[in-house]
């Protein structure tokens, strides 16, 4: 009996394993991705971003929403506990904030970071990882795939961003962004509905 | 990296000149409390901060600082909503850059910044005079080690801070919201003069922080 123990905890690795292998099938090679992708034409979720920074007892939490519409739109909205949009479209990203009880363009302000995250995700959810002019991909095992700075400026303020990628073809679970060994960002989506029809207003100046 | 914060960081670098006086104080009735608004002990607090300029036109970052009343250190970390850090500093007799990304890297910002917080979120160090202003208000005064007068003007409905460089011309006003049994909910820091500008911050948490501070965290590596 004794015996018999490991053999059956290397058989469980394994059926794990190949579990894991098979639900995430779609995500084996970037030629996969790409086609998995090829067949979402929106995505909606919620999104929780945790901010973790060695000063902080407790990581800044943050709550929005994530729209996407193939091919190049975009509407990421922060809603708790600061109210804050960005909008792509048309390749143009712009910021607004709260003020008042509503949001107001914010004039002048050039997120060149947030910016070129938009420009990058608008990449992965076509699963055109590859095409980065930023960034090199690594695709892992297990469905991570794995984004370095091409060059030494931009890891000065990102040294890497790691993709978690979901059991749903086309679907991104997670995002990472390392900006430093103990100072990170980790977003985690949720609620994701694929492929609805979005009402055009959403990428539409909200002011 | 963020053009529209350009500006406040040179007004904040180079420290506006005031124009209002300081005031004589007349006899004191009954001594004010002078610090129930401000806390004690050690907290992370994270604001919005909501910068408006000179030309009307605003800006919206997120701050974290730990403080602590005990040593009077504090560690500032100035970020975008998205998480991105623009700035990380600490003062613990002396300002320590650990991050700082263009133009929050100018000589002389995180000094003004770290000063900034600290008059708005720590009391005044030392024992004040008490007395009544011309309005007949209690006034607790701190006297600062560097010419500075720091005048606290409690209140139910709010408390100020006026603050007078060493020639007695007031530099910084700060209108603080109380709220019962925490720290300020709101903030509004009002720098004086021509190059002035105005900061915003609203409360979005406050929890005890653990007693290792990050002040004494290496620097790391200034950006590229």
């Amino acid at each position: 009996m004794r015996r018999a123990a490991p053999a059956i905890n290397a058989a469980t690795r394994l059926l794990v394993l190949l579990a894991a292998a098979g639900l995430l099938g779609w995500a084996d090679s970037w030629q996969a991705l790409r086609a998995a992708a090829a067949r979402v034409t929106s995505i909606q979720a919620a999104f929780v971003q945790e901010k973790h920074l060695p000063i902080l007892a407790q990581p800044l939490v943050s709550e929005g929403l994530f729209v996407f519409q193939r091919p190049d739109r975009m509407r990421w909205e922060y809603r708790h506990p600061v109210r804050s949009l960005l909008l792509l479209a048309e390749g143009r990203v712009q910021r607004y904030v709260q003020a008042g009880d509503g949001l107001a363009p914010e004039r002048g302000a050039g997120l060149q970071a947030m910016d070129m995250i938009l420009a990058e995700m608008r990449l992965w959810l076509s699963g055109d990882f590859e095409r980065s002019p930023a960034f090199a991909a690594r695709l892992d095992p297990a469905g991570r795939v794995v984004l370095t700075p091409r060059d030494g400026a931009l890891a000065g303020f990102i040294q890497r961003i790691e993709l978690e990628l979901d059991e749903r073809p086309g679907v991104i679970e997670a995002v990472t962004i390392y900006e430093g060994p103990d100072s990170f960002t980790r977003i985690r989506f949720s609620g994701v509905r694929l492929n609805q029809p979005l009402d055009p207003s959403l990428f539409g100046d909200p002011s | 990296m963020i053009r529209g914060w350009c500006l406040l960081v040179l007004l904040l670098a180079a420290g506006p000149a005031g124009c209002a006086h300081l005031p004589c104080l007349g006899p004191a009735g009954e001594a004010p409390e002078c610090r129930t608004i401000f806390l004690q002990g050690r907290w992370q607090v994270a604001h919005a901060i909501e910068a408006v300029y000179p030309d009307g036109s605003r800006g919206l970052l997120v701050g974290v600082t730990v403080l602590s009343s005990v040593d009077r250190t504090l560690d500032c970390t100035l970020m975008t909503v998205e998480g991105f850090v623009l700035l990380d500093a600490s003062e613990a007799g002396a300002v320590t850059i650990r991050r700082a990304v263009p133009p929050f890297d100018r000589p002389g910002f995180a000094a003004g910044l770290l000063a900034d917080v600290r008059l708005a979120l720590l009391a005044p160090p030392g024992t004040p005079r008490i007395g009544r202003d011309r309005q007949g208000r209690p006034v607790c005064r701190y006297p600062g080690p560097d010419g500075r007068t720091t005048d606290l003007l409690p209140g139910a409905q709010g408390w100020r801070l006026e603050q007078y460089d060493e020639r007695g011309r007031r530099r910084r006003t700060v209108a603080l919201e109380p709220v019962a049994g925490g720290p300020p909910g709101r903030i509004r820091l009002q720098a004086h003069g021509p190059a002035g500008y105005r900061l915003d911050l609203r409360l979005l948490s406050a929890v005890p922080a653990p007693l290792e501070t990050a002040t004494a965290l290496p620097p790391r590596e200034k950006p590229q």
